[in-house]
């Protein structure tokens, strides 16, 4: 039976585990952070679709489909709900956009629809009238990450999955090598490990991009959709060290959650007051009664970005039975299930269920490691 | 604000400290989240002896405008890197800088997941006699009360004294354990305490090597089973219930400022009472628990080491004796094995979120309870659940983030920091 060992017990690394298992290779999950601990934990747990570099659109819309499969599968605490997003449109320039993206989720089979203020204001009355309009798009939904992890793992364990707590310090040709000598023997390697990818694979061209987030009291009512500016993927594709944009959603108890804003290049991972006033400032102009809400607390994570953008999902070049799956920046929990296709599609040598040729590491590697992100800051 | 010395904390030690301080010409910020100075647990306010003596000190170094008090005020940001912390006051967030720091926030009860102890009536010893304190009607109402040590020999003696019906107290240990940890490592004064305090307490009241096993009633409390350690039980009906199994320490903003700590879980000082950060001093049960006069001597000496004057050598040796009697006191105030074992699958550990001890046995370690069943996750960030935990499973939740009380959002989006 072919061995596979997969790197990282965050959603991409249970993903896998579990596609994996199911199709009857014998899988090991190597962890050291706790199960959906890392970025998978920190993240807002948003399934949605947006524009990007070339491939990332396809990858994050095949991964929200699967994810409503997903869904009816999983059990229900994994709290995937169907909250639905509201691009929200500032200026005459977003309306653009908002109408190019209207036409390409239509293209796509997507349920939209463009809502003038009015219409905007009657679905989410506690917005300040600012807005020109929205896009909803209603089949958004977001999920518990680190639960859906878990059950992943659940399921995975189920078909004879093993996962063992520990510390890799090294990937071999036929295994890895783990803190204290013990090595794991295997076919093939699946690196899950988000931006700690570069600590294994120091050619990668993964970069972490720090984000800070908040959790309010509960406020039921007060925020109904996921809410997010249409300037938000203006910072994703910002190349300037620091940038944010408006982005609240409701969790299923009435917390909102409050983001978000991107860093390139920050390891540390201790929550910055000052990012905090940042966020509130803009959440509490668009938002006046959340100022009187109460935050609880707030953190950070790490997401693990390319530098051209795109994720790097496929074989090492030096090493083929090394498969890399990381650098999927802020769409990792939406892309998940994709990724999981993608990297059992390779193993098994069968034909993937979407082009992955945007997302191989060919000519995409940093020659001189130290170009890479610096791990020495680790 | 900026400060020479800043106290954060006004209980025993901290009033003990600001005082020792002011008193060397330094000018002193004191600020204390509650709205009241003399700390929240322990003893009422006394206005005599040696605590009555710091109070008129308190007085003449105010006016004399070398201390200044803030209360109502919570450290909700801290930082590793400066010593500056963000302040919440009522309406408020402010920037408070300084030269040297004192820690006095002292502790907090450790509550017990007693199976029914989420019942309405159910309180901590400390904060059942805190709401006496504040008028909350006591007389003629039949009340039980279970846990260890001073404090609840302390609570027991004064509601009786302000007239509640004080039906059980039971005491985890015997009277032959704790007068053999008094005499070996008590003094004097703490022996002559302890008698005074059992002797106030009518016998048929007082049950030693004995805890409760549930409590009982429908929307409140009705009742409590007990057992002891020769086998026998009764129940007895009651109307509130105080727990009292210990204290634990409030490390969040010295966690925050990422001082180094001991694997007890108090922060680590040396003989000067100065952290592991350089100005950076501790006092009081944030060391260890060790009541008021540990509190006071260790304020003293912070106090006067962060004004730069010298301590005398008797002062430290006293000290140490202190340290003794609190390292030997810790495990005597923790529930005993017996409570330890009999956790009830469906009791609730998180209050917050409605964690079952069920639903938390499967995780592996703290990060892993609080990602999978967001323990700890609400209003109290784990200040309950995370001290139980630690006990049960020996786990920590997680290192405290900011901001460490709930803060409006309004005043956070005004932070410009340093």
């Amino acid at each position: 039976m072919t061995e596979v060992l997969v790197i990282g017990a965050g959603i991409t690394g249970s993903a896998c585990a579990w596609r994996l298992a199911e199709a009857g290779f014998s899988v090991t999950v190597v962890h050291e952070a706790p199960i959906g601990g890392e970025a998978t934990g920190a993240g807002m747990g948003h399934l949605t679709v947006h524009e990007g570099e070339a491939g990332v659109w396809e990858l994050a819309l095949a991964g929200r489909s699967l994810w409503e499969r997903w869904a009816e599968e999983l059990e229900p605490d994994i709290e995937y709900h169907r909250i639905g997003t509201l691009w929200l449109i500032p200026d005459e320039q977003a309306f653009i956009l908002a109408r190019r993206l209207q036409e390409r989720f239509r293209d796509c089979g997507f349920r939209t629809e463009l809502l003038d203020p009015v219409e905007l204001g009657r679905r989410e009355p506690h917005l300040r009238p600012y807005w020109l309009g929205a896009l909803y798009v209603p089949d958004d939904a977001t999920v518990y990450a680190p639960r859906a992890a878990w059950r992943l793992l659940e399921r995975a364990r189920a078909r004879r999955a093993r996962l063992i707590r520990a510390r890799v310090v090294a990937l071999e040709p036929d295994g890895v090598r783990l803190a204290g000598g013990v090595c794991l023997k295997a076919d093939y390697t699946v690196i899950a490990a988000g931006v700690q990818a570069v600590e294994l694979l120091p050619d990668l061209p993964v970069r972490p991009r720090r984000g800070h987030l908040l959790v309010s009291e509960r406020r039921p009512g007060l925020v109904r959709h996921a809410l997010v500016s249409m300037s938000y993927s203006a910072t994703v594709e910002s190349r300037q060290q620091a940038s944010w944009a408006f982005n609240v959603h409701p969790r299923p108890n009435g917390q909102l959650l409050i983001g978000s804003c991107r860093e390139w290049d920050v390891w540390d991972r201790r929550p910055d007051p000052k990012w905090g006033a940042q966020l509130l400032q803009e959440a509490c102009r668009y938002i006046p009664e959340l100022a009187t809400t109460n935050v609880l607390r707030s953190w950070t994570g790490l997401r693990a970005a390319s530098r051209d953008g795109r994720p790097l999902i496929g074989p090492h070049p030096q090493e083929p039975c090394w498969i890399v799956a990381t650098a999927q920046e802020g769409l990792g929990i939406t892309m998940a299930p994709a990724v999981a296709e993608l990297v059992w599609a390779y193993i098994s040598a069968k034909e993937p269920p979407l082009d992955p040729s945007p997302y191989r590491l060919e000519g995409r590697l940093c020659p001189n490691p130290s170009q890479s992100a610096s791990t020495a800051a680790l | 604000m900026r400060y020479e010395v800043l106290v954060i904390g006004a209980g025993p030690a901290g009033l003990s400290a600001a005082v020792a301080s002011a008193r060397e010409g330094c000018r002193v910020g004191l600020l204390d989240a509650a709205p009241r100075l003399g700390g929240a647990i322990g003893p009422p306010t006394r206005r005599s002896g040696r605590y009555g003596k710091l109070w008129s000190e308190v007085a003449r170094l105010r006016a004399r405008g070398l201390l200044e008090i803030w209360p109502t005020a919570a450290v909700v940001f801290a930082s590793a890197d400066s010593l500056c912390f963000g302040v919440h006051r009522p309406g408020r967030l402010d920037l408070f800088e300084a030269e040297r720091v004192v820690l006095a926030t002292g502790a907090r009860e450790r509550f017990w997941p007693v199976p029914g102890w989420t019942l309405p009536g159910v309180f901590g010893v400390g904060g059942l006699q805190a709401l006496c304190k504040e008028g909350w009607p006591i007389s003629g109402i039949p009340v039980v009360l279970a846990g260890s040590g001073p404090l609840l020999w302390f609570v027991a003696s004064d509601l009786s004294r302000r007239g509640a019906r004080l039906e059980l107290v039971l005491e985890q240990h015997s009277p032959l354990r704790w007068m053999s940890m008094l005499l070996q490592a008590g003094t004097w004064l703490r022996i002559r305490q302890a008698l005074r305090l059992w002797k106030g307490l009518a016998p048929a009241r007082l049950r030693w090597n004995s805890w409760p096993v549930e409590i009982q009633g429908d929307g409140q409390v009705e009742a409590l089973r007990w057992v002891d350690a020769r086998g026998r039980s009764g129940r007895i009906a009651c109307r509130y219930v105080g727990l009292g199994y210990g204290l634990v320490p409030n490390t969040e903003v010295a966690e925050l400022m990422e001082l180094a700590c001991s694997p007890d879980g108090f922060v680590s000082v040396d003989a000067d009472m100065q952290t592991s950060r350089r100005g950076v001093y501790a006092a009081g049960e944030l060391t260890g628990i060790g009541g008021m006069p540990k509190a006071l001597l260790e304020g003293l000496i912070a106090g006067r080491k962060a004004a730069g004057a010298p301590v005398p050598i008797p002062w430290r040796m006293r000290n140490s004796l202190e340290k003794r009697f609190a390292s030997r006191l810790a495990p005597l105030l923790a529930p005993r094995r017996e409570l330890r074992e009999h956790i009830r699958a469906e009791e609730i550990i998180c209050r917050c979120e409605d964690v079952s001890w069920s639903a938390l046995m499967p995780c592996e370690d703290g990060p892993t309870a609080k990602l999978q069943t967001r323990c700890g996750m609400g209003p109290c960030q784990g200040r309950v659940c995370g001290p139980i935990l630690q006990m049960l499973r020996g786990w920590k939740l997680s290192t405290p983030r900011p901001p460490l009380f709930p803060l409006p959002a309004g005043l956070w989006s005004q932070w410009k920091g340093v």
